[in-house]
């Protein structure tokens, strides 16, 4: 049977002491990120005060700083497993910025998440760009998501920021994050950078912008 | 000193307790639920597909914030003999609402029970977590709904409602 005591014992033994920074950033490609840490205190699923240590990723070369505002699983009840990211972007050389996402479950086949029906292919909505701008005016890009599905269900998502300079949008940088579960614990993957992204994310990447560049 | 510490803990956990979950003094929005039809699923798996109308019944604009996927999660039930179904999600993010004077929505809910409960028939309320859209809260939504779920004095309830059997059940093989 499910219980949230128990997946928040096999979850502080598996990622107690929180976070350890050299198994959730991995530096590839032409290390481009430089990496740093920023305490902060959350309560946990068991309303315990703990500190977490969040990774800042520092896009040097575009002068763009990622920051993992959170990045943690939780049980959602229900036989279900879910997990907590969300993404801040600070940086003045682009004036907007946003997101396309895909995501693979269980090792299938790439979609574009939010379906490019929603909102062709961006992962924020005018709307959600609006609200994020007034909740975090110190970030000048955000994003979250809160996936959730039954044990037994891997996520794996690809993630590209795109921002906007001289009036046309193109691609920044891309990152994969997820979560697998196995035995009614859910455990967060590492966040890389994705320098070989996969051809249907590099296709809803090239059709968002092309979208939006029109 | 221990007594400025101590009045000021005191100050501090009143403003906190109203600050997020403390709907019950805006009685501005109205929770109705219809019923829409029950499935009975092999394995006497019961579904019963009811929609939540969610109403502002003041004369101004309201706003509250729900999770854009799992709606869901913004609701709960007084009878632990159902729960609601829990739906695969892509962009699953908070997600503002705003509600004009009067306008009313509707939200699809599946509640799950198995046929022993749904038989002898039960009674039950549904509650909505209404999160302020201006509220600042430094976690992430779920989490602040979850916590406003366990003040339910806070929240905003349907009427009590016998579980609707239904003409004849639709057998789903």
């Amino acid at each position: 049977m499910f219980s949230h005591k128990e997946f928040a014992d096999a979850w502080q033994e598996r990622f107690d002491p929180y976070y350890e920074m050299s198994t959730i950033c991995q530096e590839s490609g032409g290390s481009t990120y430089q990496q740093k840490t920023v305490p902060i205190r959350l309560k946990d699923i068991n309303g315990k005060l703990v500190t977490f240590l969040i990774p800042a990723l520092e896009f040097s070369n575009a002068k763009i700083q990622l920051i993992l505002h959170d990045y943690r699983p939780f049980a959602a009840g229900y036989q279900q497993v879910g997990m907590y990211f969300a993404l801040g972007v600070k940086g003045s050389y682009y004036s907007e910025y946003n997101f396309v996402q895909t995501v693979s479950i269980n090792n299938g086949k790439p979609s574009c998440d939010p379906p490019v029906s929603v909102n062709d292919g961006f992962y924020n909505d005018k709307y959600l760009t609006e609200y994020w701008h007034k909740k975090f005016p110190n970030y000048d890009g955000y994003m979250e998501d809160t996936p959730q599905a039954g044990i037994g269900f891997d996520k794996f998502y690809e993630l590209t920021l795109v921002g906007k300079v001289g009036g046309k949008w193109e691609a920044v940088t891309t990152l994969t994050w997820g979560y697998t579960s196995v035995n009614d614990v859910s455990s967060v993957l590492p966040i890389t950078q994705d320098i070989n992204p996969s051809p249907t994310h590099i296709k809803d990447v090239n059709d968002a912008l092309n979208f939006y560049n029109q | 000193m221990k007594n400025l510490l101590f009045f000021s803990m005191i100050f501090i956990n009143s403003f906190s307790n109203i600050s997020k979950c403390d709907f019950n003094k805006l009685p501005i929005l109205s929770l109705n639920i219809v019923q829409k039809g029950s499935y009975i699923f092999p394995g006497e798996i019961n579904c019963i597909l009811v929609e939540a109308h969610l109403k502002n019944t003041s004369d101004s604009t309201i706003g509250f914030l729900v999770l854009s996927c799992s709606l869901y999660d913004s609701f709960v039930l007084d009878n632990d003999n159902f729960h609601i179904l829990h739906n695969e999600c892509s962009r699953n993010t908070s997600y503002p609402i705003k509600l004009e004077p009067h306008q009313e929505i509707s939200i699809p809910l599946i509640l799950q029970t198995n046929n022993s409960v749904l038989i002898s028939s039960n009674t039950l309320k549904i509650g909505f977590i209404f999160i302020k859209d201006d509220i600042k809260i430094n976690e992430p939504l779920l989490e602040t709904i979850n916590k406003c779920k366990l003040e339910s004095d806070k929240l905003v309830w349907s009427k009590s409602f016998s579980v609707y059997h239904g003409s004849e059940p639709i057998l789903l093989k």
